[in-house]
């Protein structure tokens, strides 16, 4: 049976995953730069031994309110596309092509265990779940006692300004 | 001079040293000899010629020249050390197939 | 015959044709100025690059290119064998050859479209009566030919085998003998010359000109010319002295400038045979896993599972560089370097890994530093990391510099063209060639050059006749230069025209009504000149083919300044013009200033940093007015619009929510979003800055930035260090905002935001025009009301002993020292020779009542307003001091034209001159010329 990982971690007390291929590594949060103008998405820029990683609020964008930095806090640093590319190509992915040409990492409250299922286990997001909109949802899978959210990495990083429109 | 041909090699054998004061006989002669030959190839036999000057160098590249226009192969026969060690110098073996052989008589 | 499938090979024929062409164009521009004297390498060289082009072509079925690049041949053939004369007439066609070849390269799919039929016909016509004659139809890929080709036109030694020859003092010499001259006068052979040099050093090959003979028959007619390469410890005197040669036949060689002549055997060979093949050989196919991907896409970075598909050397046409070009003497051509291709991402990579190294050997330094107890030999291992570190940093850098010549190498093609064209007589001189640049720097640069050396050639350079009338030669030299200075490269393009005349440039701002009458003649000689760089403005009277079609010196100085860098033009009417770009090393490493506000750190590209100012906190009520919406700093009589970043970049202050405590970053946007109309709510209010002032104790810190022409005050919060920073891109998610340039990574390992000063001064919305308009109605006003309130530097001078003078320092150009003895008299002027200019001196007691200079003084000094460039002095017998003057001056009780007022100072009654209106009737000596030399340039 086909199986896939997803790397688990919490925002808001809920259970959220992204798919493990889509990660590169995982950091604790490293020295924010925040970027005056940009969108409270992005929450600044960190040196990630010499390159320029921006962060974004996963939390923000789902709606959930802004992260607070803690000592839990970590950093999921994302693959971009040149990095998915090669890959070996017998990975399927159901994130589409193209979607991040810039080092970008995920700021989350606490980052939890790898989870592996089985693809059959896993299940179609619902319209929302609580206050998220299912869009930003790939599916869900049922934990024993725990809904995990898997997070569409694509949907999430679809480009509507990041930056404030210069203003009006 | 003498010329001399055995199947596709015509040889011009020179009997004198390839210096200013022959030269312009040795040049006439061998213009002459070449002008026979149509194809295979030139061979210039200098085994018995002890020196040769820049005349001769002239000649030489002259005569490559010529043989190249007209399609010709080109050898040099070279007995003498002198000459085989200019020819070194100047990296004439590489270009021309040079040969080495035993001085006649 | 190959598909166009082959995508990759096909993308490879076109990057190596377009090299051949490149390397094609100054050499024919080289044989058509020196003709067959330019030298057999060089039309060995162009037949060479042309028949791989035609070979190539031929493999691709590309009939078109093949066809054009054959007659080509045909023509070189007959060139190189002497049966054609290397005229222009023959160049011609030629070069037309080469730039229609070039556009067919360009879009290789369209190639077979392109028409050719003109130039085949007057390459045709070159070759006259029967065509056929020409040897290269008879059997071109004839088996022989080959092995002659490779005939001795370069030596063949290794760069290693070079180096090791130059060591210890040894120096390389080319000794280029002719053997009717050299060695046959004095009875010597080759060999003897050979031994001679032996005795004295090492020789390291020795070639014969094989190129000079053509047959059998006329080789006794043909001098014999041998190159010989050797090394030795000897002087170049010397060594010409050792081999009784004359020391021209002696010539002093680089190891670059060997290896630029000599080509490895291995390479001669290469190009024969692929250039021979109709069939794709070995050395074709081994390039053919090449794999082209677009370089802008982002490297895979140090992941584990990292695996860079092999051999991606993509055609990337970075490593043609020709290095020292232009020193090589007399063939430049057939350059044979020891490089490799590279792609550009590979480097950056290398770049990014190199910077964080730095990062960590600081790091290791400081934590060594602060290690106690001993351990032996730590201190020597961080030492050799250090160095090594900055060195690896250095040689990184260095491999995406590229010489300046690669952009100078297409202006003697644009210049013989438009000299054609203009039917003008032009040269061009270069020097500076291996000056070299980064890349990216490099690329922006092409275009505002060409359009600057265009300009030269249409508007600067007058027609011979001209020239001739006016006492020039009926040539006009274009020199184009570039060398370093300051940690900087300028570029110079002068030209020996007929200059830029400031009136004409400024008629044409008033008849566009860009400026008024009023304004322009506010505007000194410089100003106006610098008019040229308005937009849209063309001083051309007739719209020429070439240039001047009203788009130009805006367009080249946004060009210049967006990548760092600076334009400035030095002109004198009827003389000519120099025009200076100054430009960074390199745009990767920048230096910055580091500011501080709200907590965050930015970096300020010092490019656009004018100056720093510091207006003390009770200082800002006074300073600071406002004029519309706008606050501004009055500096030195202009008026500086300000801004605060923290405005711009919506940063809460956090002295102005006192009751809130520590507001926290993320809260920023919404607290800001409130003040989203700037209009209703001035970013900058001198109230504002009132208020600041109340609730934070401290000065204005005041960068002044400059974004083309106008200057704009950034209040910040900290001055940092300046440091040197690595520029990287912005991210997608962020890269609209047009505030920031890109960010980077300190020093500290934190990353800042760079400031775009242009993208500050967009949001700032500044409205130049009504500072500008107050500034004019303030300076009126002051010319006006002659109480003159504000605060001046002005200078004290005596001329009698005991009178007292005095001149606003801001209108003073320079003092000079000179005696009295030095004065000449022409009629009832009086000059001074400085420096090759004369100056005139200006006596005050001609003009006004006052008393004689004090004669007895052998030094006298001579003031120089700024007003007349230099060109008259005011005399002074003694300079006293200089001094900043507070309060009006007194009008009343010295009244006249050219003084200004009065004011007791020291206890001395001292009169302020007014030096314009003072020499308001002097004329310039060369002024006095005929008008004929008025130009239209630019």
């Amino acid at each position: 049976m086909p199986t896939k990982s997803f790397i688990s971690f919490q925002l808001d007390q809920q259970l959220f995953g992204v798919d493990i291929m889509l990660t590169r590594e995982i950091n604790r949060h490293l020295e924010l730069t925040p970027v005056p103008l940009a969108k409270k998405f992005v929450r600044g820029l960190v040196n990630l031994r010499g390159q320029i990683v921006t962060v974004l609020d996963l939390k923000n964008r789902l709606g959930l309110g802004t992260a607070t930095l803690t000592d839990v806090s970590h950093n999921i640093i994302l693959k971009t596309q040149a990095e998915l590319d090669n890959m070996p190509t017998d990975q399927k992915l159901e994130e589409e092509k193209g979607y991040l040409q810039d080092k970008a990492s995920f700021l989350v409250d606490e980052i939890g265990d790898v989870v592996t299922v089985e693809e059959v286990d896993i299940e179609p997001p619902p319209a929302n779940i609580g206050a998220i909109d299912g869009k930003y949802l790939s599916g869900i899978i049922k934990l024993e006692g725990q809904l995990l959210s898997i997070i569409s990495v694509s949907q999430v990083l679809k480009p509507d300004e990041f930056v404030k429109q210069s203003v009006a | 001079m003498e010329v001399v041909c055995e199947g596709l090699e015509t040889k011009i054998i020179v009997d004198q040293d390839l210096i200013a004061t022959h030269s312009t006989q040795i040049h006439g002669e061998i213009v002459n000899a070449l002008k026979e030959v149509d194809d295979g190839t030139v061979v210039l036999d200098i085994s018995k010629t002890e020196m040769m000057d820049s005349i001769g160098i002239k000649v030489v590249i002259g005569l490559m020249k010529s043989c190249q226009s007209k399609g010709l192969g080109l050898r040099l026969d070279v007995a003498s050390a002198n000459i085989l060690r200019l020819f070194k110098i100047c990296k004439l073996d590489d270009l021309l197939d040079v040969r080495e052989v035993v001085a006649h008589g | 015959m190959a598909s166009f499938n082959d995508d990759a090979l096909l993308i490879e024929f076109v990057t190596e044709s377009k090299e051949h062409l490149a390397s094609i164009e100054p050499d024919l521009l080289a044989l058509e100025k020196n003709g067959r004297s330019a030298g057999n390498d060089i039309i060995n060289s162009v037949f060479r690059a042309i028949h791989s082009i035609k070979g190539a072509a031929g493999f691709f079925g590309l009939e078109a290119l093949k066809s054009l690049s054959h007659v080509m041949e045909s023509v070189l053939m007959m060139v190189r064998d002497g049966t054609l004369e290397p005229t222009s007439e023959v160049m011609d066609p030629l070069l037309v050859g080469v730039d229609k070849l070039n556009l067919m390269l360009d879009d290789i799919g369209a190639s077979e479209s392109v028409p050719y039929k003109d130039e085949v016909v007057h390459l045709e016509a070159l070759m006259g009566n029967g065509g056929e004659a020409i040897p290269v139809s008879k059997n071109p890929q004839d088996k022989g030919t080959s092995q002659f080709q490779t005939s001795q036109n370069t030596f063949q030694v290794t760069r290693a085998a070079l180096e090791s020859a130059s060591k210890g003092g040894h120096r390389l010499y080319i000794v280029s003998l002719v053997a009717e001259e050299d060695l046959v006068p004095q009875g010597r052979s080759i060999l003897d010359m050979h031994q001679e040099l032996l005795s004295v050093g090492m020789v390291l090959d020795c070639i014969f000109c094989m190129d000079d003979f053509d047959s059998l028959e006329n080789c006794l007619d043909t001098t014999l010319s041998i190159k010989l390469l050797c090394s030795t410890v000897l002087e170049h005197d010397l060594l010409a002295l050792s081999i009784k040669v004359d020391e021209s036949k002696v010539l002093p060689m680089t190891v670059d400038q060997v290896m630029a002549q000599a080509s490895s055997y291995s390479q001669t060979k290469v190009i024969v045979s692929a250039a021979e093949a109709d069939e794709p050989d070995t050395e074709t196919q081994e390039t053919t896993p090449s794999n082209t991907i677009s370089s802008d896409a982002p490297m895979p970075v140090d992941a584990p599972a990292e695996k860079t598909k092999p051999a991606q050397a993509t055609a990337v046409k970075e490593s043609q560089a020709k290095p020292g070009a232009s020193s090589a003497p007399a063939h430049d051509s057939s350059a044979a370097t020891e490089s490799i291709r590279v792609r550009v991402d590979l480097l950056n990579r290398l770049m990014d890994l190199a910077g964080e190294m730095v990062l960590s050997r600081n790091q290791l330094i400081r934590t060594v530093d602060q290690l106690d107890g001993n351990f032996t030999g730590l201190d020597s291992i961080t030492q050799n990391i250090d160095l090594v570190t900055s060195d690896l940093q250095e040689h990184i850098m260095q491999t995406r510099m590229q010489p300046v010549g690669s952009i100078f190498g297409k202006f003697p093609r644009i210049i013989r063209d438009m000299s054609k064209q203009l039917s003008k007589e032009i040269v061009l001189q270069t020097s500076g060639e291996d000056v070299e640049l980064d890349k990216t720097i490099l690329e922006s640069l092409s275009d505002p050059l060409t359009h600057l050396i265009r300009n030269c050639c249409d508007h600067a350079i007058e027609m011979p006749d001209e020239r001739i009338d006016h006492g020039k030669p009926a040539t006009g030299t274009i020199t184009l230069k570039a060398f370093h200075e300051g940690g900087q490269i300028n570029i110079t393009i002068s030209d020996n025209g007929r200059g830029i005349d400031h009136e004409k440039v400024a008629k044409k701002v008033v008849s566009q009504g860009v400026m008024s009458d009023a304004e322009v003649k506010k505007l000194s000689t410089q100003e106006m000149v610098n008019l040229i760089f308005m937009p849209g403005l063309s001083t051309a009277e007739k719209v020429s083919d070439i240039s001047g079609r009203g788009v130009g010196m805006d367009v080249v100085r946004t060009n210049i300044e967006k990548i760092g860098g600076t334009i400035t033009i030095d002109t004198t009417l009827g003389k000519g013009t120099t025009i200076s770009l100054r430009l960074p090393l390199t745009l990767a490493i920048i230096p910055s200033l580091i500011v501080g506000t709200c907590e965050n750190r930015f970096a300020v590209p010092q490019v656009n940093l004018v100056e720093l100012v510091c207006v003390k906190a009770e200082e800002i009520a006074t300073k600071i007015e406002k004029v519309g919406t706008a606050a501004v700093l009055r500096l030195r009589g202009k008026l500086l619009p300000l801004v605060r970043l923290s405005d711009i970049l919506e940063l809460e202050r956090n002295f102005t929510h006192p009751t809130s405590g520590e507001v926290l970053p993320d809260r920023r946007t919404e607290i800001a979003d409130p003040r989203i109309d700037r209009d209703a709510v001035p970013p900058v209010l001198p109230e504002n800055i009132d208020n600041a002032r109340n609730n934070w104790a401290s000065d204005y810190n005041i960068l002044v930035l400059k974004v083309g022409d106008n200057n704009f005050g950034l209040i910040v919060d900290q001055l940092f260090d300046m440091e040197e920073i690595v520029v990287k891109p912005l991210s997608n998610f962020i890269n609209t905002c047009k505030t920031f340039a890109g960010a980077t990574i300190m020093g500290d390992g934190q990353v800042a935001m760079i400031l775009d000063a242009g993208g500050i001064l967009a949001a700032a919305k500044l409205s130049f025009s009504e500072i500008q308009a107050e500034e004019n109605r303030i300076n009126l006003q002051n010319n006006d009301d002659t109480q003159k309130k504000s605060q001046q530097a002005i200078i004290l001078f005596n001329n009698a002993v005991d009178e007292v003078f005095a001149l606003p320092l801001s209108t003073v150009l320079r003092l000079e020292k000179f005696s009295s003895q030095k004065v000449e008299q022409l009629g009832n002027r009086e000059f001074l020779s400085y420096q090759n200019k004369s100056i005139e001196i200006f006596r005050m007691e001609n003009h006004l009542p006052v008393r004689p200079c004090d004669i007895s003084k052998e030094e006298l000094f001579l003031i120089l307003p700024k007003a007349f460039h230099g060109r008259v002095g005011i005399v002074a017998s003694k300079i006293v001091d200089t001094l900043e003057l507070e309060g009006p001056l007194d009008t009343v009780t010295i009244s006249q034209p050219g003084i200004s007022g009065s004011a007791v100072i020291n206890d001395h009654l001292t009169v302020f001159i007014d030096p314009e209106e003072l020499l308001r009737d002097y004329v310039p000596v060369e002024n006095t010329q005929p008008q004929g030399l008025v130009a239209n340039a630019y």
